[in-house]
């Protein structure tokens, strides 16, 4: 099944990615972000927050956005 | 706000404006493509001449022509990597009404205080009071203005307002390690901002920008938070604690230990630019102290000068006046022996 991805570390690009049926969110968080803490990301499907054993559905949008990011002085 | 009116207002605003950047990124495609092809152009017009000049067996022209080449291929290289980037970025998907409208809805919900200014078309969000390393800086204001999203490439579309400022001690205009004069510093975050920006996906603008100020970069900031608080010293601008700071009895100014001195003989802190130098012992003195000698108008401390004279000054008067007594004594003598020998001539 398609599902909207919007990867917000990085370059913030946004793809129809392919992903198993019953996909839970936090496997695929692991999957995409492997050794990353989900605690140190903002998580949402269809602008919600969700349990991390909810299971991904068709045409979802899931925003991961970093909590920390790295400024700088020009 | 609340109401649907104006909700309808800034998802048509950002509607207008992600359109407009769209077009403005193909604008900038065909401006590059457009100095590529004069590149050409010009290095078809060397490459003309550098035959000219091999005819004629013109080795100087030859060679000239040669570097002229080399430094264009360089620069067209460049020009190439650059188009090539930006024809590989992915097309942006404009957003619709709906697709705004959620948007504004999830920052509702995601940020506790957000605003509208109907007037000055400001879209603002307010973060919780941000503390870095234990230094305390205060919430900040979001604050974009949907008239300049347009402009995004040319300038910043936003500005981070620090609402109960803490700024570092050495500038005003610093309120946050990455900010200045409300500008944030991206760094890291620029490419998903600007995408976020250009794809009207509001909430993940704001949520970027909040990350930013809740995270400090130690390698790249505008003023370390070591260096946050403390004072600044009047005379090099060195931040120091206040333990390491003295205050100018005259001046009244704050100096570090490196701008400050004291007078030697009244033991008051001076700065340096309110010190004087005794010209004598070069020992520094306070103005109140310090006095000039009446003789060679030297300015001394009260240590060298006796009697408003310096001490050079003294010396040479009291040797002048030893000297004065000697020859009046010889004088005496001189003229008592004169005396006598008038007296026994009679």
């Amino acid at each position: 099944m398609q599902i909207r991805f919007i990867d917000n570390e990085g370059g913030g690009f946004a793809d129809y990615i392919d992903v198993p049926e019953g996909k839970k969110v936090e496997e695929f968080f692991n999957e995409r972000f492997p050794s990353r803490n989900a605690a140190d990301f903002l998580i949402r499907v269809n602008r919600q927050p969700v349990a991390r054993d909810y299971v991904l559905q068709p045409n979802d949008r899931v925003t991961v956005t970093p909590l920390k990011v790295d400024g700088a002085s020009v | 706000m609340q109401n649907l009116k104006d909700k309808i207002k800034i998802a048509q605003a950002i509607q207008q404006a992600t359109l407009y950047l769209q077009k403005q990124r193909y604008v900038q495609f065909l401006k590059a493509l457009r100095h590529l092809t004069d590149q050409l152009q010009q290095l078809a017009r060397q490459s003309r001449k550098l035959g000219l000049a091999l005819d004629h067996n013109w080795f100087f022209a030859s060679a000239v022509c040669s570097s002229r080449i080399g430094r264009l291929l360089y620069e067209i290289s460049y020009t190439v990597s650059r188009l090539q980037h930006q024809a590989d970025r992915p097309e942006s998907q404009l957003p619709g009404m709906k697709a705004l409208l959620e948007e504004l809805s999830q920052i509702q919900q995601e940020f506790c205080h957000v605003g509208f200014d109907n007037g000055e078309q400001l879209l603002s969000v307010t973060t919780e009071p941000i503390v870095l390393d234990g230094v305390y800086l205060g919430p900040f204001e979001i604050q974009l203005s949907l008239d300049k999203l347009c402009e995004l490439y040319r300038e910043p579309a936003y500005r981070v307002i620090a609402l109960e400022p803490h700024p570092a001690a050495s500038a005003e205009e610093i309120t946050h390690p990455h900010v200045t004069n409300d500008q944030l510093c991206e760094g890291d975050g620029y490419a998903a901002i600007t995408a976020a920006l250009e794809q009207g996906r509001l909430c993940d603008f704001f949520n970027l920008v909040s990350s930013i100020l809740n995270t400090y970069n130690p390698d790249s900031p505008y003023v370390r938070l070591d260096d946050w608080r403390g004072v600044a010293c009047c005379g090099c601008g060195y931040v120091t604690d206040d333990d390491d700071i003295f205050m100018c009895s005259f001046c009244s100014n704050q100096f570090c230990g490196d701008c400050c001195t004291y007078c030697r003989s009244c033991d008051e802190s001076i700065c340096n630019s309110c010190a004087k130098e005794c010209q004598i012992c070069q020992e520094p003195t306070c103005r109140n102290c310090a006095a000039k000698c009446t003789q060679c108008g030297l300015v001394c401390c009260p240590s060298c000068l006796e009697e408003c004279l310096c001490v050079n000054c003294k010396h040479e008067s009291e040797v002048e006046h030893e000297t004065k007594k000697q020859k009046e004594a010889i004088e005496a003598v001189q003229t008592a022996a004169q005396e006598k020998n008038t007296a026994i001539e009679q």
